[in-house]
This record gives structure tokens, C-alpha cells and sequence, in this order.
């Protein structure tokens, strides 16, 4: 009677070790693959310049003009979720 | 008389003025539209015309009489790189891969440059820096770091253009701001639309582009920034002790990429004055470049050439400020060796951390 009530709680606790296992083997292996590609980076210093802001004059920035008009406004409403009474 | 029709900025669809009201209200979409905006807008994008405009002019200026005397060009039959070098230099080997190389004509023909910026940093502080660029890289062939060639160093004067513009922008935003609240039975999301309009200009001085077809444009445009407020007037003088590209990239071929990064830098610019939106979207954003002026410049830089495994492997530091850049060989082996090491100290840690954890 202790053995058949023992072995199923047994087998639920191993089940969550395993699971437990396996997630830690997959941050493992996610943590290596991080560390090593940023090691591997390190060896590339050579990169296209997209932008030339390294050589805007020092306060040329002039603005003429600038509006902010408002246009439309548009409302939507959806129906919140009905909260269910979990005590049955 | 002609009739004014006014299209939803929302869905496009026509609408109407509503008599007795200062709104609008879209019959498709039932978007709140306010008369006195929607007028504005198009009185904006009436007046707005294209003016996207990207050319450039360049004349150049010729060598003075005596110049030319002295100097020589000297071609590499491997990878193709000319440099300019005194006449008396004899055969030397190539900056740009290591091959031999050897005189090949006097100098004559090509622009004057019109600036230089002076070598500032020498031989052994280009080295120090070849150290430092090896030094921290785990995955770096011991080999490469050993055996490499540190006495190929070769100091270059490599040919820019150097493009000065004013970027006249004109831009177009829609952008949106949105609100939400609840209710006891509604969630709600307003989303207010705006048409947002900026126009002004922006200048640049001496965007550099690389004027060498022996050397990759994105390691010179690595090696930036270039202080050209240190240039000084081209004399033949400076280039003694050291090796000159000399030009093969015309400045028109290298429009596009000026145009490129102007526009890019400035797009971004005015952007960044659009501020207190949820969202923003161009619509339209249009460059046109004034003031445009086009200088002739080398620039100063170190360069070393070494070959490793079949492959070369070419390093140049930055004569002015001693940034150097170069891609370095991977170590496969020693990739994966860390890759394993790692894995393992963090599988164990991380292992026993969840078996205490899931009792």
C-alpha cells in the first residue's frame, strides 16, 4: 500500500529533476555560445560609417520652420475580459 | 469657382465641410477631422515642391612648375596599388599586400591635392598600437601574434575627398500620440494624428571619401575621425620618408557615398527634433546640398600587410590619432576550446543549482 502511493511521487519528483536538468544543460549551452561569439567579435574591428555626424559643423543646426498640426482622432474601445470566480 | 474637395488623412476617402460645425467627420471612417488643420496641411503640402538636389563640382588645381620633378610612381603587378614615392627609392615592397614592387614611370598627370594632414604619431607608436590591437583577443591564432611581420609597417599618405555641403531638409512627419483608459466594461485607445512639418539646413565640413582603389573603403572608413581642422597647404616636403596612393577613385565616383552619409546623418538630425509622439513616420524627407565644395587631401596612415594560412591580412592605424583597425584571424580550435570550457563550468554550476532548487 506505501510502495504503490511512494513509487508515483517518486517518479513526479525524478520527472522534475530531469526537467529541471535539461533547462539548466540549455542555459549552459546558451551562456558557451554568448561567451564564445563575443570573444569572436572582438577579432572584427572593420565597419562600414553609415552617417557623417563626426564631421556636422559645431551649431549649424538651423531649423526655418516647424508646425505640429493636429489632424484627426480616432477612438476604439474593445470589452474587458469578465474576470471568472475560480472558487466554483 | 472651383471646388474645394479635402481627402481623409486616415482612410483617403472624400469628405465634406459639415454646415454649422468646425469639425469634420469622415463618413468612412468616422474620423474627427478639424477644418482649420486640414486646410493648413494642404497649404503646406502646396508650397512644398520636390527639392531633392546632390550635385557636386570639383575643378581641381594642376602641380606647380619643379613639383613633379623628383617624384615617381611606382605599381604593384599584384594587387594592382600605385604609390608615389621619391625617385630614388628604388624597389621596395607593396604597403598594400607585401609584394615586391618596382619604379614604373616618372610622376606626371593627376590632381595637385590641395591639403595634407601632416604625419603625427611615427613607426614605433604604430607598433605599440599593433600590440595593444593583438592584446585581450583569446581567440586570436598564437601563430599569427608570433610570427607576425611588424618591420612591413609602412607609413602612407592615402587620397581622400574631402566633401564641405550645407544639407537644405525639407521633411514631412505623420505622427501619432495615444491615450488609454478603462472603464468598468471597456477598455479604450485613443490615437491622435498629426502632420508634422520641420525644414532647415545642416553643415558639414570635410566628409571624407576614400580616393584609393588599392585600399577597402570600409577600412579607411574605420580608421575615422580625421581631424582636417589640423590640414595644412600641400607641400611636396611632407611626403619625404613616407609612400603616397596615389588617387585612382575619381571625386564623382565617390558622389554616392558622400551624398549617402550627408543625407543619412542629416535625415537623422531633423528627425531628432520630433519629439513627444508615440510614433513617428517620414512621409517625405528631401536633401538638397548648397555651398558644395570638393578638396583633394591625404590623409595620413599606417598600414602593415601580412599573410597568414593563404590569406591576407591587412592592418592600418591612423597616422593622426592612433586608432588602429584590422580584422584578425579566428583560432577554430581555441573557439571551440573555450566554447567547451565554458560550457561545462556553467553546466555544472547551473545543474546542481536546479537539483537544489526542484526538491
Amino acid at each position: 500500500m506505501i510502495l504503490t502511493q511512494a513509487i508515483p511521487l517518486l517518479l513526479q519528483a525524478s520527472s522534475q529533476r530531469l526537467t529541471a536538468a535539461i533547462i539548466a544543460l540549455a542555459l549552459a549551452l546558451l551562456i558557451a555560445l554568448i561567451s564564445v561569439s563575443g570573444m569572436k567579435a572582438k577579432l572584427k574591428s572593420v565597419k562600414k560609417e553609415r552617417t557623417a555626424n563626426q564631421y556636422v559643423r559645431q551649431g549649424s543646426m538651423n531649423l526655418r520652420s516647424q508646425s505640429d498640426l493636429f489632424l484627426h482622432r480616432n477612438v476604439t474601445r474593445s470589452p474587458r475580459a469578465a474576470k471568472t470566480d475560480s472558487r466554483g | 469657382m472651383a471646388l474645394i474637395e479635402y481627402k481623409c488623412p486616415n482612410c483617403g476617402g472624400p469628405i465634406n465641410y459639415e454646415p454649422g460645425t468646425r469639425d469634420m467627420v469622415c463618413p468612412y471612417c468616422d474620423s474627427t477631422l478639424d477644418l482649420e488643420a486640414l486646410k493648413a496641411m494642404d497649404d503646406l503640402l502646396a508650397n512644398d515642391q520636390e527639392t531633392e538636389s546632390l550635385d557636386w563640382q570639383y575643378a581641381g588645381q594642376n602641380w606647380q612648375a619643379g613639383e613633379e620633378a623628383g617624384m615617381a610612381v611606382y605599381a604593384c603587378n599584384s594587387c594592382g596599388g600605385e604609390i608615389i614615392g621619391d625617385e630614388t627609392l628604388g624597389a621596395t615592397t607593396c604597403p598594400f599586400c607585401g609584394n615586391r614592387i618596382v619604379i614604373s614611370s616618372k610622376f606626371s598627370g593627376a590632381l595637385r591635392p590641395d591639403l595634407v594632414v601632416p604625419f603625427k604619431l611615427n613607426k614605433q607608436e604604430a607598433l605599440a598600437a599593433l600590440e595593444r590591437h593583438y592584446a585581450g583577443k583569446k581567440l586570436l591564432p598564437k601563430v599569427f601574434r608570433d610570427k607576425n611581420h611588424l618591420d612591413e609597417i609602412k607609413g602612407v599618405y592615402v587620397p581622400f575627398w574631402l566633401f564641405d555641403a550645407t544639407a537644405d531638409v525639407k521633411a514631412e512627419y505623420g505622427a501619432t500620440k495615444v491615450r488609454r483608459w478603462s472603464d468598468s466594461s471597456y477598455n479604450y485607445t485613443e490615437t491622435s494624428h498629426y502632420h508634422v512639418h520641420r525644414a532647415g539646413d545642416l553643415a558639414f565640413d570635410h566628409v571624407p571619401a576614400d580616393g584609393s582603389q588599392a585600399i577597402d573603403d570600409t577600412l579607411m572608413e574605420s580608421l575615422e575621425p580625421f581631424h582636417t581642422d589640423e590640414a595644412v597647404d600641400f607641400q611636396t616636403a611632407y611626403l619625404a620618408g613616407y609612400f603616397a596612393n596615389k588617387y585612382d577613385v575619381s571625386a564623382e565616383a565617390c558622389y554616392p557615398r558622400a551624398n549617402e552619409r550627408i543625407q543619412t546623418s542629416s535625415k537623422q538630425a531633423f528627425r531628432n527634433t520630433v519629439k513627444g509622439y508615440s510614433s513617428v513616420s517620414p512621409k517625405r524627407e528631401d536633401v538638397a546640398l548648397t555651398d558644395n565644395k570638393i578638396q583633394y587631401a591625404l590623409l595620413p596612415v599606417w598600414l602593415l600587410s601580412t599573410s597568414w594560412e593563404g590569406n591576407n591580412y591587412l592592418f592600418a592605424m591612423n597616422g593622426q590619432t592612433g586608432k588602429l583597425v584590422g580584422d584578425l584571424p579566428l583560432d577554430k580550435k581555441a573557439y571551440w576550446s573555450w566554447f567547451f570550457r565554458i560550457f561545462g563550468i556553467a553546466s555544472v554550476i547551473l545543474v546542481a543549482l536546479s537539483q537544489l532548487l526542484a526538491r
